[in-house]
C-alpha cells in the first residue's frame, strides 16, 4: 500500500458551479506520479488531453499521488486516484471539476497554496488589495476546519499531526514556536527546522500556535488519522519592546524542559548595547546562573562551571573562540543570527562533550520570498548582509560579513600605548537552505573569523575560526523524522615577533574537529516520543609549533606531538507523558572515547608526583589506541503540574567532557591551548540534580521561577603557580587534578507583557575546586576545597522596560554581582633592595562587588504598514553611574616599593546611538 | 528578519578601549603575622666572597621596614662535605670572603637561627659569567635603550640575568658662589661646591634574559633599561655598570615567576598570581613557608656613558627653574639670614657697590638635595 492520501477540507467552502457526475468526452492518458502531487497528474492530463481542470488546490494539496497508467480512461484515473478520500469530479465539455462531497457552495475558496497556478482564482469575484487579503487568508485559515486523515467512524485513540511552521513573510521556518491544544493540555515546540509533531486525540480540535515576534494564530482541525499541516505565521509588524525570553508563557510552567533560556535576536536588540552592536553573549550574561569573570570577556561560567565546559554550537558545529578584539565583542554576527537557546540543565541526551552548559546558536534561513539587505556601520565596526531566494520558495541563500576599523580609531587615540597597539578582525558567514520537496530539506552552512592585533608590544596574534555545517531533514512520516548533520570546525592561532631579527620567531597552534551525527525522532503515540541518535568526532591538535622567522633568526624549531582522538556516542530518550500532569523525560547517551597514536608518551614513577625529575620512561605509541575511556551519561527530567499555572520540575545529568582548554590566566585568551584527554589527564565527569518551582500569576502574564541545583565534578584540572602552558612537552606535571563542586539558587520574577515589562533574577551560587591525589601539605591551599576563580556568590540582575506609547519606550537593565576570588599577596619582603609580595592561599579574597546599570531609548518611527521600512533610533548609555568596576586587582614591585592598582576597563558611561531600520 | 542597522554611532570614541582607568588600591588586611625567614644568598666565585641577608617577612598592610635577623649561625658546605662559617657583620649581613670556589662542585647554605630553628638551602651549581660583548644604547621613540650583547661558545650559559648601577651627573638650578660662614660671606671654593652632584640608582626590576630557544647561546641587543624621554638622569652626563650573571635552569624559573608575579602585572590576560618562595626549606617543618634564594656564579660588567648632546633633539631633556626663585638679602639684614633653609647665590650690586646677596631656598641651590653626592665618581 504506497498510497497515502490526506487532505484538507474546508467546510463551509463551496464551488459556485453546477455538478455533473457523468462524463461527456472521454479520452485516454499514460504516465506516472510516483509520490507526487495532484498538480503533476494534472499536468499531465492537460498536456495530453483538451481537458482543463477547475478545482480548489487547497483540498488536493494533501494528496500523495503514486499511480502509472499507460493509455487509460481518465474516468477510471481519478476513480482510482480519488478513492478513499470524499472528492469527486465531473466531465463537462472540456473542463473537469473536482468537489467535494455534494455540498453547495457559499463563499470564495481562499488561495492559501499555490496562488499563481490555480485556474480558481480567476473566479474570484472581489478585488481584494494585498493586505485585506493577506487579513481574510489568515482569518480564513484560523476559521476554516481542516481535516486530516480519511474520514472514518472510529475517532477513538490519538492521531499524530506533523507539519512546518513558516514565517508567512519570508517563508523562513519559526523555531521554538509552541504547537499545542489545550484540552487536554498536550504541547510541543517547533524545532530548529520549523518542524512539530504533536500526537492528539482524535476528533475536534484546537490547535494554538505561540511565537514571541509572530502573531498568534490557530486551526480548526477535525482529526481522523495520522496527517499533515503546514502553517504560515504572521510576524508582528511592531517589533515587540518587550524584553522577553522566548518561551512561551505558560511554557515555562507547562513544558518539561527546566534550566533553559531563549533568546530571540529581536529580543536582544532591544536590550542596551555596549559598542554600539547588539552581542548575544552579554545579552546571555544577564541571564540567571551565567556570570563571568571580567567585563569585556567572552567567557561563560554557567552554573559554576569553567568556562571551556559549555558547548558552544553555531549551526551544529562547534565553535571554539567566540570572541573578537580582546573580547570586546562576540563573533557572531547579528544580522544573521536567529535565536540562541541556553540549556544550564535538563540537557537531552543528543548533547555532550561538555560538562557545563549548552550554547546553541542558530542563524537565519536566507529570504525566500524576495532579496533583501541589511547593514550597519559604527566608529568600529561595519556590517554588510543579503539575503534571497535562488529558487523561490525552495531555496534561499544568506550572506553576512562584518570587519573593523579599530586600527584607525587606535591610533587616533591619545594615547602611546593605543597608538603602538594594532588591532583588526573580520567575520564571514554564509548559508543556504534548500527544500528538495515536502519531505526532504538540506541546510548548508559555513562561517569564519579572523583576528590579528598587537598590543602595545613586539608580539603580533593572529586567529581564526572557522566551521562548516551541512544538515539533512528527511521526514519519513508523520511520526518520524531524521536529520542527519556533518560539520567540521577548525581553530588556530599563531604569535610572531620580529622585533629582534635574532630571536624572530612564529608559533602556531591549531585545533580541527569533524563530526558526523544522526537523530531520529518518533512520535509513538500521545504519550510517546521516542529521539535516538549516534554522533562520532574526531579530533587533531597541533598543539604548537615554534619556527624561526626570518635569514637571521638562530631560534631552534619546537614541534608539540601531534595530539588526536575520537569521540562517539549513542543516546536515546524517550519523552513520556505519563498523565497530564506528570510527564518524565528518561535519555541516555553512552560516549565512547580514544586518545589515538603515533605518539611519545612519557612514565612517571609510580606514587611520586609527576615532575620533570620523576620522568622513567618514554613508550612509543604507534598509529591506533593509546588511552581508552567510555561511560554512560543518564538524563532525567521530570514535571509534575501543580495546577494549571503552577509545577515541579527535577532534573539529572551526568555529562563528560574528553577536551579541556589549558589556561591559567582569569580571563579567556586567544592563546590558551586546546587539550584532548590522554594516558594523564582523564574524561572530566559532572553530574547536576537540578529542583525547580515555576508559578505563573495573573492570567500567565507574571512568571515565577525558582531553580537550585548541586553539581559535582571530578577529573577536573587546576594548575601549579606559574605554570607554563605554551611549548609544553610535559603538560601533565603543571596540571593538578582536582574535584569540584558547585551549588546555586536562581529565583526570577518576569512580567512579559504590560507597559511595563521586564525580569528581576536573583543568583546564589557557590563554585569550590580542591587538589586531589597529592599530600595536603604539598597541594593548593592544603588540600582543601578553595573558591574557583568565576565563584561570585550574588548576583541580581534587573531588566525593565516601560512603554510610554507604541513608538516610545525606555529599558532599564541593572547588574550587580560578587567580586570574583582573587589571590592576594599576604606579605612583603626585601630582596636585592627591592620590596617584593608573597602570595597566600588561592582565590582567598575578591575584588569589589560589581555594579552596573545601563539605559536605552527606543524611538519607533511611524506605523503605517504600508512602507517600505521600518525605522527606530535607539540611544543607549552603557554604565550610565560611570562606576568604575574592578577588573582586576593586583600589587606590582616599582621603584623598590609595592603598589596596588584596581584596573577597569569601562570606566565611564558609555553613550551609543544607532539607527535601524527593517524592510 | 530583515533588520538593517546603521547602528552604533559612538558619540564617545575616545578612551573606550582598553584605556579603562587604573587607580591605587590599599592593600587587603589579612590576618597573616608573616614573619617568614627571608633568604637572600649569593656566592660570588670572581672574588670568593659568600654574602647572605637575613631578614624576615612583614604583613602588607605594615608600614614598617622588614626586621633584620641577628645571631644566625650560617655555614656553607660544598658538596664535597667542606664547610665554611660565615661571619655575621650586622644589620642581618652575615659574609665570609676567600672561599675557594670550584665550578665543578655544588654548594648549599645551612643556617640556625637564634630560635634554634634550622634551614637548609638545595645544592646549587656555581656558573661561570661570560663576559659582556658590547653594552650599547639605542634611541627610539619611548626613550633611550639600553641593551647588552653576549654570547657563550660552550653553549652552557643559556639564562642570564642582569643588575646595573646607574650614576649621572646632575646640577643644582641657580650656583651657589657664596658660602655664608655664620655671617662672614665668602665665595665658595671649588672643594664646597653644591652645583654639581653625582647620583646612584641601583637596579630595582628582576632582568633576565635567555637563549633557551635558540640553536646558539647568544644575547642579541637584550633591551637592560629604558631611559624615557627628557629624563633628569641625562640633563648632563649619565653612566651605567651593567653586571651580568649566569643562572642554573632552576634559578631562573624562580626569577621568572617572581617577575611575573610581583613585576609584570595589570594586563588584561595576566596569569593568576601564586606563591613563589625559592629553594630554602626548613628541616623540621617542611610546610613552613621560607622565602629566597641562594645562587653563585661568577660577575662581569661593563660600564657606559651618555652625554646629553649625544642624544637626539626629542629625547633630549633640560632642567627648569620650576618652583625656584631668588630673592635679595641687603648687606644690613645679613646678620638675620636664614642660612640653612637658603643659600646665597651671588653678589647684588648698585653699580659697582656691592649692596647685598641673592639667594634661594637650598633645594635650588644644593643639588645634594635632589639626593647624590658631590663626590666626583672614580670611574667619571
Amino acid at each position: 500500500m504506497t498510497r497515502k492520501i490526506s487532505f484538507f477540507i474546508l467546510l463551509l467552502t463551496v464551488l459556485t458551479f453546477p455538478l455533473k457526475t457523468h462524463a461527456q468526452q472521454r479520452a485516454r492518458i499514460s504516465g506516472e506520479v510516483t509520490r507526487g502531487t495532484f498538480q503533476q497528474l494534472v499536468t499531465i492530463i492537460e498536456n495530453q488531453t483538451d481537458y482543463r481542470f477547475n478545482y480548489n488546490p487547497t483540498w488536493t494539496d494533501s494528496l500523495v499521488i503514486d499511480a502509472k497508467f499507460s493509455n487509460e480512461d481518465i474516468s477510471k484515473v481519478l476513480t482510482q486516484v480519488f478513492s478513499g478520500s470524499n472528492l469527486h469530479f465531473a466531465l463537462y465539455e472540456n473542463k473537469i471539476f473536482i468537489t467535494r462531497e455534494r455540498q453547495m457552495l457559499t463563499e470564495l475558496p481562499i488561495d492559501f497554496f499555490n496562488q499563481e497556478s490555480s485556474p480558481a482564482k480567476d473566479a474570484v469575484a472581489f478585488d481584494y488589495s494585498a493586505f485585506e487579503r493577506k487579513e481574510k487568508e489568515k482569518k480564513l485559515a484560523e476559521e476554516r476546519l481542516y481535516t486530516i486523515g480519511t474520514k472514518t467512524s472510529n475517532m477513538q485513540g490519538n492521531a499524530t499531526v506533523a507539519g512546518t511552521i513558516r514565517d508567512m513573510k519570508d517563508g523562513e521556518p519559526v523555531v521554538g514556536a509552541s504547537v499545542f491544544v489545550e484540552n487536554p493540555l498536550i504541547g510541543t515546540l517547533t524545532d530548529q527546522f520549523g518542524h512539530f509533531s504533536i500526537t492528539i486525540p482524535k476528533g475536534k480540535q484546537t490547535l494554538k500556535i505561540k511565537s514571541i515576534g509572530m502573531k498568534n494564530t490557530s486551526r480548526q482541525l477535525m482529526l481522523y488519522a495520522n496527517g499533515r499541516l503546514d502553517i504560515e505565521m504572521e510576524q508582528d509588524i511592531t517589533p515587540l519592546k518587550e524584553v522577553i525570553v522566548e518561551s512561551d508563557r505558560d511554557a515555562r510552567v507547562t513544558s518539561l524542559q527546566m534550566g533553559m533560556e531563549k533568546l530571540d535576536i529581536k529580543t536582544m536588540k532591544n536590550m542596551p548595547l555596549a559598542l554600539g552592536e547588539t552581542d548575544i553573549m552579554k545579552v546571555v550574561l544577564t541571564l540567571p546562573g551565567v556570570q563571568t569573570v571580567g567585563e569585556g570577556t567572552v567567557g561563560l561560567n554557567i552554573r559554576g562551571g569553567a568556562t571551556n565546559q559549555n558547548l558552544i554550537l553555531y549551526n551544529n558545529a562547534v565553535v571554539y573562540n567566540p570572541s573578537h578584539l580582546f573580547g570586546f565583542f562576540s563573533t557572531f554576527n547579528p544580522d544573521v543570527l536567529k535565536n540562541v537557546e541556553l540549556y544550564k540543565s535538563g540537557v537531552t541526551a543528543d548533547y555532550g562533550g561538555r560538562l557545563s552548559a549548552v550554547l546553541d546558536v542558530h542563524a537565519r534561513e536566507g529570504n525566500l520570498k524576495k532579496i533583501s539587505g541589511s547593514g550597519g556601520i559604527s566608529p568600529i565596526t561595519g556590517r554588510f548582509s543579503i539575503e534571497g531566494p535562488i529558487i523561490k520558495d525552495k531555496t534561499s541563500f544568506l550572506l553576512g560579513a562584518r570587519s573593523t576599523y579599530s586600527d584607525w580609531i587606535l591610533k587616533k587615540l591619545d594615547s602611546d600605548e593605543l597608538n603602538n597597539s594594532t588591532a583588526s578582525f573580520y567575520d564571514l558567514n554564509a548559508s543556504i537552505s534548500h527544500k528538495i520537496d515536502d519531505d526532504n530539506s538540506i541546510y548548508l552552512s559555513g562561517y569564519m573569523s579572523k583576528d590579528k592585533f598587537k598590543l602595545n608590544s613586539d608580539t603580533v596574534y593572529k586567529y581564526s575560526d572557522r566551521n562548516a555545517s551541512v544538515t539533512w531533514k528527511h521526514v519519513f512520516n508523520s511520526k518520524l523524522y531524521g536529520t542527519l548533520t556533518g560539520t567540521v570546525s577548525e581553530y588556530e592561532y599563531e604569535l610572531s615577533s620580529d622585533s629582534n631579527p635574532v630571536e624572530a620567531f612564529t608559533m602556531n597552534f591549531a585545533i580541527a574537529q569533524w563530526n558526523a551525527k544522526a537523530d531520529l525522532t518518533y512520535s509513538l503515540n500521545a504519550k510517546h516520543t521516542l529521539t535516538g541518535g549516534a554522533s562520532t568526532t574526531r579530533y587533531n591538535i597541533q598543539p604548537g609549533n615554534y619556527q624561526p622567522l626570518g635569514d637571521e633568526s638562530e631560534v631552534t624549531p619546537d614541534v608539540m606531538q601531534k595530539e588526536q582522538g575520537l569521540e562517539s556516542a549513542v543516546y536515546i530518550g524517550d519523552n513520556y507523558d505519563i498523565t497530564p500532569n506528570l510527564s518524565v523525560y528518561a535519555g541516555i547517551r553512552y560516549s565512547f572515547y580514544q586518545s589515538l597514536g603515533p605518539r611519545d608518551v612519557l612514565q612517571y614513577a609510580e606514587g611520586a608526583p609527576r615532575d620533570e625529575s620523576t620522568i622513567t620512561d618514554t613508550i612509543q605509541y604507534k598509529s591506533g589506541p593509546i588511552a581508552k575511556y567510555n561511560g554512560a551519561e543518564p538524563r532525567v527530567s521530570i514535571r509534575y503540574s501543580l495546577s494549571n499555572s503552577a509545577s515541579l520540575k527535577f532534573s539529572f545529568n551526568r555529562m563528560r567532557q574528553y577536551i579541556q582548554m589549558l589556561s591559567n590566566t582569569t580571563a579567556i585568551t586567544p592563546t590558551d591551548i586546546w587539550k584532548l584527554s590522554d594516558t594523564y589527564i582523564k574524561p572530566q565527569i559532572g553530574d547536576q540534580f537540578s529542583l525547580g518551582f515555576y508559578k505563573n500569576l495573573r492570567g500567565h502574564t507574571i512568571e515565577t521561577s525558582v531553580e537550585a541545583y548541586y553539581k559535582t565534578m571530578t577529573n577536573t584540572i587546576d594548575f601549579r603557580d606559574g605554570a607554563e602552558l605554551l611549548l609544553n612537552h610535559h603538560i601533565e606535571t603543571d596540571i593538578v587534578d582536582t574535584e569540584g563542586k558547585a551549588y546555586g539558587l536562581e529565583l526570577l520574577i518576569k512580567k512579559s507583557s504590560g507597559k511595563l515589562n521586564g525580569w528581576v533574577s536573583y543568583t546564589y551560587s557557590r563554585s569550590f575546586m580542591k587538589e586531589i591525589g597529592v599530600e595536603t601539605s604539598e597541594a593548593i591551599n592544603k588540600g582543601k576545597y578553595y573558591a574557583t576563580n568565576y565563584d561570585k556568590p550574588h548576583a541580581i540582575n534587573f531588566i525593565g522596560n516601560y512603554k510610554f506609547s507604541r513608538r516610545f519606550n525606555l529599558s532599564l537593565n541593572v547588574t550587580y554581582s560578587t567580586g570574583r576570588p582573587i589571590t592576594v599577596p599576604v606579605a612583603k619582603y626585601e630582596m636585592d633592595g627591592t620590596l617584593r609580595v608573597l602570595y597566600g592561599d588561592r582565590n582567598s579574597h575578591r575584588i569589589p562587588d560589581y555594579f552596573r546599570t545601563d539605559f536605552s531609548i527606543n524611538v519607533e518611527g511611524n506605523h503605517k504598514v504600508k512602507k517600505l521600512a521600518h525605522s527606530s533610533w535607539t540611544f543607549a548609555v552603557y554604565n550610565l553611574t560611570g562606576r568604575e568596576n574592578a577588573y582586576s586587582v593586583y600589587f606590582v614591585s616599582e621603584d623598590g616599593r609595592i603598589n596596588g592598582y584596581k584596573l577597569s576597563v569601562f570606566a565611564r558611561p558609555i553613550p551609543t546611538i544607532t539607527y535601524n531600520f527593517k524592510f | 528578519m530583515k533588520s538593517f542597522s546603521i547602528l552604533g554611532l559612538l558619540l564617545i570614541v575616545n578612551g573606550i578601549l582598553l584605556t579603562g582607568c587604573v587607580e591605587p588600591y590599599p592593600p587587603p588586611v589579612t590576618d597573616d603575622q608573616a614573619g617568614y625567614l627571608v633568604v637572600d644568598g649569593y656566592l660570588n666565585s670572581s672574588t670568593g666572597t659568600i654574602t647572605v641577608k637575613l631578614t624576615r617577612a612583614i604583613p602588607l598592610s605594615s608600614v614598617d621596614i622588614p626586621p633584620t635577623e641577628p645571631n644566625a649561625l650560617i655555614t656553607l658546605e660544598d658538596s664535597d662535605g667542606n664547610t665554611f662559617m660565615l661571619t655575621e657583620e650586622g644589620n642581618g649581613k652575615y659574609s665570609l670572603s676567600g672561599v675557594p670556589t670550584d665550578f665543578s662542585k655544588q654548594y648549599r647554605l645551612l643556617i640556625t637561627t637564634a630560635e634554634n630553628k634550622n634551614y637548609i638551602s638545595e645544592f646549587v651549581e656555581i656558573k661561570q659569567a661570560p663576559p659582556i660583548d658590547e653594552l650599547t644604547w639605542v634611541p627610539t621613540d619611548n626613550g633611550v635603550k639600553i641593551q647588552v650583547d653576549t654570547h657563550d661558545d660552550t653553549q652552557k650559559s643559556i639564562y642570564y640575568k642582569w643588575s646595573f648601577e646607574e650614576t649621572y651627573e646632575q646640577h643644582a638650578v641657580y650656583y651657589s658662589a657664596y658660602e655664608y660662614n655664620g655671617g662672614d660671606v665668602k665665595l665658595r671654593t671649588p672643594e664646597n661646591d653644591v652645583y654639581t652632584c653625582w647620583k646612584d640608582e641601583i637596579s630595582q626590576n628582576i632582568i633576565i634574559g635567555t637563549s633557551q630557544r635558540l640553536s646558539t647561546d647568544i644575547i642579541n641587543d637584550f633591551p637592560v633599561t629604558l631611559i624615557p624621554p627628557g629624563s633628569p638622569k641625562i640633563y648632563v652626563r649619565y653612566s651605567i655598570l651593567v653586571k651580568q650573571r649566569v643562572l642554573t635552569k632552576e634559578a631562573y624559573t624562580y626569577y621568572d615567576k617572581l617577575k611575573k608575579t610581583t613585576e609584570d602585572l595589570g594586563g588584561l590576560f595576566d596569569p593568576q598570581p601564586g606563591q613563589v618562595t625559592g629553594n630554602f626549606k626548613s628541616v623540621s617543618d617542611p610546610s613552613e613557608i621560607v622565602i629566597g634564594y641562594f645562587s653563585g656564579g661568577s660577575e662581569e660588567s661593563e660600564r657606559m656613558f651618555i652625554t646629553l648632546s649625544d642624544l637626539p633633539q626629542h629625547l633630549r631633556g633640560y632642567q627648569s627653574e620650576g618652583a625656584c626663585s631668588q630673592d635679595t638679602v641687603k648687606l644690613e639684614e645679613l646678620p638675620f639670614f636664614s642660612d640653612g633653609p637658603n643659600l646665597l647665590i651671588n653678589g647684588q650690586y648698585e653699580g659697582i657697590t656691592l649692596v647685598g646677596y641673592t639667594f634661594a631656598p637650598t633645594g635650588c641651590a644644593d643639588c645634594r638635595r635632589k639626593g647624590g653626592t658631590t663626590e666626583r665618581p672614580d670611574f667619571w
